[in-house]
């Protein structure tokens, strides 16, 4: 018990392509070494045999194994398969509808990305365990401030499933600046320009004696570094059909590897002046080769910027500021280290941005600072944050009623009263929304519930109060009363793009399952890395001082060795330990002859 | 599709901030006060407090919210004090001295004459004026109630408000009126 109140609460960052941990500690807030020895963790998971291997490992596997492999699950969570039309083919592997969330096929197996990024989760989890020394249960978990509530959902459910108990979502951007306000000591306006790997945010903040008030935000919850990878192979990939004839996409693996060399150009051109496009091609047909100077680069990536553009206009409309009025302007997220990048946000906001920040790691930074925050040791500091997208519901004709305008402060609250329209109607359909467009099939659909119980009564007399309450982690709650006779009405919101709760309940059992199967097998992979130089050791030194040992010593160590190789194919750790300890005994005295025979032979 | 039925039981934003009832309000001690209550009552304050303290902050701080961003916006604190005090706006008219200009700049646009732009322009000059009178008209009339406090000056301002409303509309077509004839003119 003490121990869960003591244990630290933590703050993470899940990306598209990187995932990071972060603790204050002694009143400054670091990024936690993974488990890889690390501060990234690629979010990237490969399945060998079914089990999920995360980080750098996975990553090298997004060519070699690209059908076992999943990545840049943050664009696939709280949609539906109907919104990726889109993205599927430019995903290296398959989606597939689903009940509620769309799936993923790795290999006949589906999974969601859900639970991939709680497989991510789990790993920053164990990360920072191990290099705590200590139990963790609670965190921060960053997201774009422009994701819906079903994507808040969706990040909050894969935490649960993580074994994480989330104590606040928190928006990239204002944690971002969260870290740089504390960091710099600044105060005033600032804007934060965040261009991570699959998502765009644009944000105002007012900084204020400890307050971190957000002003207004906005973004593309698709548009990200990712973006220009792809802008890139589209180009070679029209070369490569002109050249060779031949199908960029119709090779998953041939996809990834072009994407993966695209994405190295480009990171190349944040410091060269010029980058080599190298590939070869299926089936042993040549090679593709292509150099890309930057001015050719740059122009590719301008036309892919400019969304970013209207967001920024728009987010300084909201606030009510002109771009004068702004004190700084804060750079965050890896493609903002290429100056084509910069010099977009410079002509934005016609001031000089500042870079000084880790653009990857100041975004976890903040979430540990928050993470601070609720463990109660910085009374001084408070983040006001706001909603992204205007809420409403649908009204008659197919139009959204707006509820609570995007911007507004969170917790925010709204109330509606509904009446029925048929006479004896006991019940009434309420469909939510999410979005800035006039009409219903423009916005994302949230939720549908209906209200029931209502007393039959001729149409327009009943009255149900409805109140619409968004929480600070900028997810939805409802409720309703009957003003008639004060009933208070549980509402089921079945969320249009999530997991039943039914769903969640069962993988929670499963992964109970399944972390006894995945205890077993690291200790499995444990015992396999101890005795791993205990083999290689003995083999090395073994026909060098096989003459020093007597006959039957020698084959006594040859058995061993050969006992201990078995047993480190098979699957039981205790064997291998054992076979283990038996080889160290046996091969002990040669290694100290050894010692000795290296010790006096004579000097030359 | 159901129709929501808009009840008139808002919250006293006033009261909720802890500021006096009055049509002018400075803003630099509303953010004081704002900070001052959110520092106290924002779910961040209330970890481990347990899920009834923490529900409870977290309605108590969506009504602060609520009523902040009421208050700093002119036109919402004006609609608000009004409905307090008992004169719900409701929606208003085309105002006398806009019809006759409004009507001609619709005759131009159905005959598609070229004089459509000079009406448009015509009938934007009267919007500005009429809003800017109107404005001060507005000022005029609050001033009234601060010193007085009697209800004719609400009376009166209520009647302002609706109109407002149906001035933003036009203000609306304005715009769609030059986008389109723009769009002819390329
Ligand atoms: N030096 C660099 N120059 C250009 N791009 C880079 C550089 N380093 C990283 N990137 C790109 O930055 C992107 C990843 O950025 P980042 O790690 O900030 O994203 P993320 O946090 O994982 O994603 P998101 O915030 O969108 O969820 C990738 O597209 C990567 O290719
Ligand atoms: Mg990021």
């Amino acid at each position: 018990m003490s121990r869960a109140v003591d244990s630290p609460i933590v703050g993470i960052d899940l990306g598209t392509t990187h995932s990071l941990v972060a603790v204050v500690q002694d009143g400054v807030p670091r990024v936690l070494p993974t488990r890889e020895g690390r501060n990234l963790l690629p979010s990237v998971v490969n399945f060998q045999d079914g089990r999920p291997v995360v980080g750098f490992a996975a990553r090298g596997c997004k060519i070699t194994d690209a059908s076992h492999t999943v990545y840049s699950a943050k664009r696939l969570l709280g949609r539906g398969f109907e919104d990726l039309k889109d993205l599927a083919g430019q995903l290296p592997y398959r989606i597939e509808p689903g009940e509620g969330v769309v799936r993923i096929s790795v290999e006949g197996r589906s999974t969601t990305a859900i639970e991939i990024s709680a497989l991510i989760l789990r790993e920053l989890k164990l990360s920072a365990e191990a290099s705590l020394g200590c139990a963790v249960s609670r965190a921060v978990i960053t997201v774009p401030a422009y994701f819906n509530d079903a994507q808040r959902q969706a990040t909050r459910t894969a935490g649960r499933l993580a074994g994480l108990e989330v104590l606040r979502i928190v928006n990239e951007p204002t944690a971002a600046a969260l870290a740089y306000g504390l960091d710099r000591k600044r105060e005033g306006l600032i804007a934060v320009y965040d261009l991570g790997g699959g998502t765009f945010d644009v944000s105002i903040l007012k900084l204020h004696e400890g307050i971190f008030e957000v002003l207004s935000t906005n973004g593309n919850t698709g548009l990200g570094g990712d973006d220009l990878d792809r802008a890139l192979a589209a180009v070679c990939a029209r070369e490569l059909r002109a050249e060779h004839g031949l199908d960029a996409h119709a090779d998953l693996d041939f996809w990834a590897a072009l994407l993966e060399r695209c994405e190295a150009a480009k990171i190349r051109l944040s410091e060269a002046a010029s980058a080599l496009i190298e590939l070869p091609l299926p089936g042993g047909k040549g090679v593709y080769r292509r150099t890309l100077d930057r001015a050719e680069f740059e122009a590719l990536v301008r036309p892919v910027l400019e969304p970013t553009r209207a967001s920024c206009l728009q987010a300084l409309a909201d606030a009510g500021l002109r771009r004068e009025d702004l004190s700084d302007v804060v750079l965050v997220g890896g493609p903002t280290r290429l100056s084509v990048v910069q010099d977009f946000a410079r002509q934005v906001f016609g001031r000089e941005p500042n870079t000084s920040m880790h653009p990857d790691e100041v975004v976890a930074q903040g979430a540990a600072i928050q993470a601070d925050i609720l463990a109660g040791n910085n009374p001084d500091l408070l983040l006001l944050d706001v909603v992204p997208l205007s809420l409403g519901i649908e009204t008659y004709g197919g139009l959204m009623s707006p509820l609570i305008p995007r911007n507004t402060r969170i917790p925010a609250s709204a109330q509606e009263t509904f009446t029925t329209f048929v006479d004896h109607q006991t019940a009434v359909d309420i469909h939510v929304l999410q979005g800035e467009r006039e009409r219903v099939e423009d916005n994302r659909s949230l939720a549908r519930f209906k209200l029931k119980g209502i007393t039959p009564l001729p149409a327009g007399l009943p009255r149900v109060q409805v109140q619409f309450l968004i929480d600070a982690d900028g997810i939805l709650q409802v409720s309703a009363k009957d003003l008639r006779d004060g009933h208070e009405q549980s509402v089921e919101v079945r969320p249009s793009f999530g997991l039943s709760d039914a769903e969640v309940e069962r993988m929670l059992r499963e992964r109970e399952a399944g972390a006894e199967a995945d205890r077993s097998f690291r200790t499995l992979v444990d015992a396999r890395t101890e005795a791993e130089p205990v083999l290689r050791a003995c083999q090395r030194s073994f026909p060098d001082g096989r003459h020093l040992l007597s006959e039957e010593e020698a084959r006594n160590v040859e058995a061993r060795m050969e006992t201990l190789q078995a047993a480190m194919v098979g699957n039981d750790p205790e064997k291998i330990r054992q076979e283990s300890f038996l080889l160290d005994q046996a091969s002990r005295k040669l290694a100290d002859l050894l010692v000795r025979a290296a010790l006096t032979r004579p000097k030359v | 599709m159901p129709q929501p039925v808009r009840t008139d039981e808002a919250a006293d934003p006033f009261a909720a901030l802890g500021v006096a009832r009055s049509f002018r309000i400075e803003l630099a001690p509303l953010e004081k006060r704002f900070y001052a209550l959110s520092r106290a009552l924002h779910p961040d304050r209330f970890p481990g407090k347990g899920a009834v303290a923490v529900q409870r902050s977290v309605e108590r701080m969506s009504l602060v919210n609520q009523a902040y961003r009421t208050l700093k916006d002119v036109g919402l604190r004006r609609e608000a004090l009004l409905a307090l005090e008992g004169f719900p706006t409701s929606g208003g008219k085309m105002p006398m001295e806009l019809a006759e200009s409004w009507f001609d700049l619709q005759d131009a646009l159905a005959e598609g004459t070229e004089s459509s732009r000079f009406k448009l322009q015509a009938f934007e000059t009267e919007l500005h004026e009429f809003q800017e009178v109107r404005e001060a008209r507005l000022r005029s009339l609050e001033d009234r109630w601060e010193a007085d406090r009697a209800p004719g000056a609400l009376q009166a301002l209520a009647t302002e408000v609706g109109v407002g409303a149906y001035l933003k509309s036009l203000e609306r077509d304005v715009v769609r009126i030059r986008e389109r004839l723009r769009g002819q003119a390329s």
